[in-house]
């Protein structure tokens, strides 16, 4: 290992054997590499229509959607439980996929929307799909998928037949509230 | 005139609507025993605000529901963080500057306790609230006035969602439209665009009767203090659910 975060030219052996163990122990303040990404954690740019033919190829199986977004702070503060709380409802079969509805903003570009979402899903460590929808106008968005988008975050079951509920958008949900929301889809599918 | 509470007021006020006219009830006759009127938890089409609603604005100064009697009264709320609303405050600001000419009243809520705070700021002159959004105001050449809704109490009432929300009351007082400034987010739209804030105004200005009367906001949740440890309220799901366009 490179001790080129230290001086550590002129230092002697004995200096050299205690900076090696202050390394070792995490004395380095160089900035650990971020977990790699889990392989179902991919980070894909979608207009309306390739949104459209992505939620339909899951069609069969239940969906929940959550629209997100980096600039809305609740979001973020619940993508971590909607992981958790989803759990057991994705190794059923259900399908969970998070909306960044990053272009919402006036200005934002698509490349910088797929940025923001990107880093946003590697620092929560995010295991599920995330859609970089390009679609800057919420209510084309509303229109094209017949979800009636209101505030965010917001969740949706598309159920296996293709049916759109708002399962909820009332503010931030925890993973309980999470777990509650994917029995509830998985009762319906069945 | 002494501030009560929010609370006290809104409660003290849903007297005051079962005393006041109401709107064709909706729904069949109750043939319930009679039982004291239970008070309004929220605002519907066709109701009005207490009187005695009482909100500050940033600059200390109180706004009574009452003091809007008469006028047409627009009501928005706001946040000088959501980039949602953003898109939208230079319009609403022009909305103002032309149908402020006209009578109309114009306030904006802000309600996210992450702007104001939690509680109201201390009367001792020691602390300089709001300071953010009388800078962004500033900053942006807004003419909002912006009350502070600590406790979130009259954003609940009016069961507020986004910023922003619109509210629209007739000179009687009455809401006759409530949801979304226009349907134009980058205002690109041009003559194509639905410009429902701005034709409720016009038709009421006219004295025609407002349509739409109401519109699904979008925009950031309004960040609301204290809120109790969410539980998912979500409605069992439908058998036959809804239909996809």
């Amino acid at each position: 290992m490179a001790l080129d975060c230290l001086p550590v030219a002129a230092a002697s052996a004995t200096v050299k054997r205690a900076l090696v163990l202050l390394l070792l122990a995490g004395g380095c303040d160089r900035a650990a590499p971020a977990p790699a990404a889990s392989p179902s954690a991919t980070v894909e740019e979608v207009d309306l229509p390739a949104l459209q033919r992505w939620l339909a190829a899951r069609s069969g199986r239940p969906v929940l959607v959550n629209f997100w977004a980096t600039w809305c702070q609740p979001c973020l503060e619940e993508l971590p439980d909607l992981q958790a709380g989803t759990a057991d409802f994705r190794a059923s079969g259900g399908v969970v996929v998070g909306i960044a509805m990053e272009r919402w903003v006036q200005g934002v570009s698509n490349a910088q929307a797929v940025a923001r979402a990107t880093a946003a899903r590697d620092r929560l460590q995010l295991d599920f799909p995330v859609l970089v929808c390009t679609e800057d106008d919420a209510i084309a968005m509303r229109q094209a998928l017949g979800i009636e988008l209101g505030p965010l975050p917001a969740t949706w079951l598309i159920d296996q037949d293709g049916r759109t509920v708002s399962l909820h958008d009332r503010g931030k949900i925890d993973r309980d509230g999470f777990r509650a929301l994917a029995e509830r889809a998985l009762r319906a599918a069945r | 005139m002494k501030t009560r509470s929010f609370v006290a007021v809104l409660a003290s006020a849903a007297l005051a609507f079962a005393q006041e006219p109401q709107p064709v009830p909706v729904g069949p006759p109750v043939v319930a025993p009679a039982a004291a009127p239970q008070p309004p938890k929220t605002l519907a089409l066709g109701m009005r605000v207490p009187a005695e609603t009482v909100l500050v604005d940033i600059d200390g100064k109180e706004h009574r529901a009452g003091d809007c009697k008469g006028k047409i009264t627009v009501v928005n709320f706001y946040s000088i963080t959501c980039p949602i609303m953003r898109g939208w405050e230079q319009r609403l600001a022009a909305i103002e500057q032309q149908y402020g000419k006209q009578g109309v009243v114009f306030l904006d809520i802000d309600a996210n306790s992450t702007e104001i705070g939690t509680t109201p700021p201390a009367k001792d002159g020691k602390d300089k609230p709001y300071e953010k959004i009388r800078a962004h105001l500033a900053a942006e050449k807004l003419p909002f006035t912006v009350l502070a809704d600590h406790g979130n109490v009259v954003a609940d009432f009016f069961g507020a969602q986004t910023t922003p929300h619109v509210f629209v009351f007739a000179a009687d007082g009455k809401l006759v439209y409530r949801g979304l400034i226009d349907d134009d987010q980058h205002d690109r739209k041009g003559d194509q665009a639905k410009r429902y804030l701005r034709d409720t105004l016009d038709q009421l200005l006219a004295g025609k009767t407002v349509t739409p009367s109401e519109t699904k906001s979008i925009g950031c949740a309004i960040k609301r203090a204290g809120k109790p440890k969410a539980e998912p309220k979500a409605p069992e799901l439908p058998k036959n659910g809804g239909e996809r366009d």
